[in-house]
């Protein structure tokens, strides 16, 4: 029985102590399964790590990145790319001269002797090539050099190439603007993605450039700028400068080509300026397009004689004067005038200031610092006075659309928004003016410049350019501006073609109106119906009526030649 | 004292089982929006370069080159050019209604 008994409390005590290893093991394992499952749950709660700050699509899309330039339609001219740039950690490269042989060999444009000299310093980071193509990226990524690296960089780019080089400008390897509307907007592009609207239309843009380019070369010339502008909004729709560069490379284009020849270069102008004479004597109210000057015989003002080309060696009529673009006679005009008004009226007409227009290159009118008699006499045909083709263009847009002188702007203007500007002649006067002008491409010196259909009016001019203080017969400046249509002016247009050469078929003429008036006109042929004007007919008795001109009869010329004095002041005061 | 339980442990259980799901949720949606944010971003370069090499490609001068050269034409000249009114055979009376003619 005892030993039952015994028997029986071992039993229970072996019981208990199985029990309780069970409980311990039993704990335990719990513990364990609770550990595992609040892990996971951790684990596929708190989700991936990255997620919170994953990258947005206004980050790498870039909010920092430099805003697009775009024409008026929206075309692009300029806009920020990712390129990806090669660098070293040089420590981390075992073999630098190897490896500097092996990059050379994929990256061709690199000496691989100087690459390992740039590789052999004890740094965390050398630049090996900035702005990589797609190729050159995957073939450096081939060689497997370690040490190697590549990182993103935004890099501008001009898809247009030389079209609007000197208007859109460059920028360095930072995107930092350097001229051009880069440089002048530069704050406002590096502030935000939003493209900047410019006014320019590349097509016209295009057709000024191809233009000018073959008539230069043509002419064997030495380059050319010409400039298109909205007369009621001050817009510039094309703007054009030659020799021009590739923007991509542009430091290492020559100086010349990347000269603004259109805003910055200033030059005398010669006859063209003879429209300034004209609308100032008619704008004074001196006299009508009718009045009769004395243009007999060349006229003498100490060391200088003033002849006119092709002399009629008669009293001419303003038209007259304008059409067969007389020097004579402009003096004449001038000198009746007065050396005051005259300046005035220049000054009125913006050519003695910086022209207000959102570029970085703008060149300063020179003008004679006191203004003598013979400044007078000079101005009066373009001669002492040198102002940027811009000047010129605004300054005629003025005269032809009423009379108001706009600020010019190289942004799209918004539909609607007044531009401003200042009336600076009466509308009466500019009426006259755009008659007279289109007379001077339906009769005079500017026939070649007629684009027919587009009641093209204009005036041409010839400049010897000044050499060493004096003018050189030999270098011209040859050059036609112009406005059309003329019944309700829309656009103006300057072309300059710089020192071009006398041709067989042009008998050896290199003059604005052999030169540069047909590259106008071929400008105004392409232009016009893609700015949706639409052609007229020149010979309907409606617009011949509206552009008549009287011209002086042989009975008024009569009683001229026969000695009729009209008194003249010849001088100021 | 088991009935008195039973009712806050299921409702423990049951949010805790939602908590879960939700979380879950979120955190695969999270990795599928940076998923698209990258590609967005990929895109939009994409379509930047696409841009710049359709302007480039479109240069004027280019494709006044490529027309010549295929299409044989030429730019246009004023005296295309017509109004309606010019066309052969245009009648001004085409405008008003038939009127018993």
């Amino acid at each position: 029985m005892r030993t039952d008994l015994e028997t029986g409390e071992r039993t229970a005590s072996a019981l208990a102590t199985g029990r309780a290893r069970l409980l311990l093991s039993g704990i335990l394992f719990a513990a364990a399964i609770v550990v595992v499952a609040g892990r996971l749950i951790g684990v596929s709660t708190s989700g991936a790590p990255e997620s919170p700050r994953a990258a947005g699509p206004e980050r790498t899309a870039g909010t920092d990145r430099r805003a697009d330039i775009t024409d008026r339609n929206g075309t692009l001219l300029a806009t920020s790319l990712t390129v990806a740039s090669a660098y070293a950690v040089p420590r981390e490269i075992r073999d630098r001269v190897g490896a500097a042989r092996k990059l050379a060999g994929v990256l061709t444009h690199l000496d691989p002797d100087r690459l390992a000299a740039q590789l052999d310093v004890d740094s965390t980071f050398v630049y090996i090539a900035r702005g990589l193509t797609p190729t050159q990226h995957s073939r450096v990524l081939q060689l497997g050099i370690p040490g190697i690296y590549f990182q993103d960089e935004v890099r501008r780019f001009y898809p247009q190439g030389r079209l609007v080089s000197h208007l859109v400008g460059f920028s360095d390897i930072d995107s930092r603007g350097l001229a051009g509307v880069e440089q002048q907007f530069d704050t406002r592009l590096a502030s935000g993605p939003r493209p900047l609207a410019l006014s320019i239309d590349i097509r016209a843009q295009h057709i000024m450039r191809q233009a000018m380019a073959s008539q230069i070369m043509h002419f064997g010339a030495l380059g050319g700028a010409g400039v298109m502008l909205d007369v009621d909004s001050g817009e510039v729709l094309a703007m054009v400068s030659l020799p021009d560069f590739e923007p991509l490379a542009a430091g290492r284009a020559p100086a010349d080509s990347r000269r603004n020849g259109a805003t910055l270069s200033t030059y005398e102008l010669g006859s063209i300026f003879k429209i300034f004479t004209t609308a100032l004597v008619l704008d004074e109210q001196l006299a009508t397009t009718a009045t009769m000057y004395d243009a007999r015989r060349p006229l003498r003002f100490g060391r200088f004689t003033i002849r006119d080309f092709h002399a009629k060696e008669r009293w001419m009529s303003v038209a007259e004067i304008l059409m067969h673009s007389s020097n004579v006679g402009s003096v004449q005009m001038a000198l009746h005038a007065g050396t005051g008004s005259q300046r005035r009226f220049l000054k009125d007409l913006g050519l003695f200031d910086l022209a207000p227009v959102e570029l970085p290159e703008r060149g300063l009118p020179q003008v004679p610092p006191v203004w003598r008699p013979i400044n007078t006499v000079t101005a009066s045909y373009g001669h002492g006075i040198a102002v940027s083709l811009l000047h010129m263009t605004r300054a005629v847009s003025a005269v032809v659309n009423g009379g108001i002188l706009r600020p010019v702007t190289v942004l799209r203007r918004p539909d609607g928004v007044d531009p401003g500007g200042e009336q600076v002649i009466s509308p009466a006067t500019s009426h006259e003016m755009r008659k007279l002008l289109r007379l001077v491409v339906e009769k005079g010196t500017g026939r070649k410049g007629n684009a027919r259909g587009f009641l093209v009016g204009g005036k041409t001019g010839t400049a010897d350019k000044p050499k060493n203080g004096r003018y050189n017969e030999r270098a011209r400046i040859a050059s036609f501006v112009a406005a059309f249509p003329m019944d309700r002016p829309r656009y103006a247009l300057a072309v300059m073609i710089d020192d071009p050469q006398g041709r067989q078929e042009t008998q050896y003429h290199a003059t604005g109106g052999w030169v540069a008036a047909p590259v106008v006109r071929d400008i105004i042929r392409g232009t016009a119906p893609i700015l949706g004007l639409d052609p007229v007919d020149e010979s309907a008795p409606e617009i011949v009526e509206a552009f008549n001109v009287e011209l002086p009869g042989p009975e008024q010329l009569e009683g001229r030649v026969r000695g009729e004095r009209v008194a003249l002041r010849t001088h100021d005061g | 004292m088991i009935g008195r339980h039973v009712v806050p442990w299921t409702l423990v259980i049951v949010m805790a089982v939602l908590i879960y799901a939700v979380t879950h949720a979120v955190n695969s949606r999270q990795r599928a929006l940076a998923q698209l944010n990258t590609s967005i971003a990929r895109d939009s370069e994409a379509i930047r370069v696409l841009r710049a090499e359709w302007s480039h490609l479109s240069r004027p001068d280019r494709v006044q080159g490529l027309a010549a050269r295929y299409t044989g034409m030429r730019p246009l000249d004023a005296s295309q050019l017509l109004t309606a009114g010019e066309l052969p055979g245009a009648d001004t009376d085409a405008d008003r209604p038939e009127s018993g003619s």
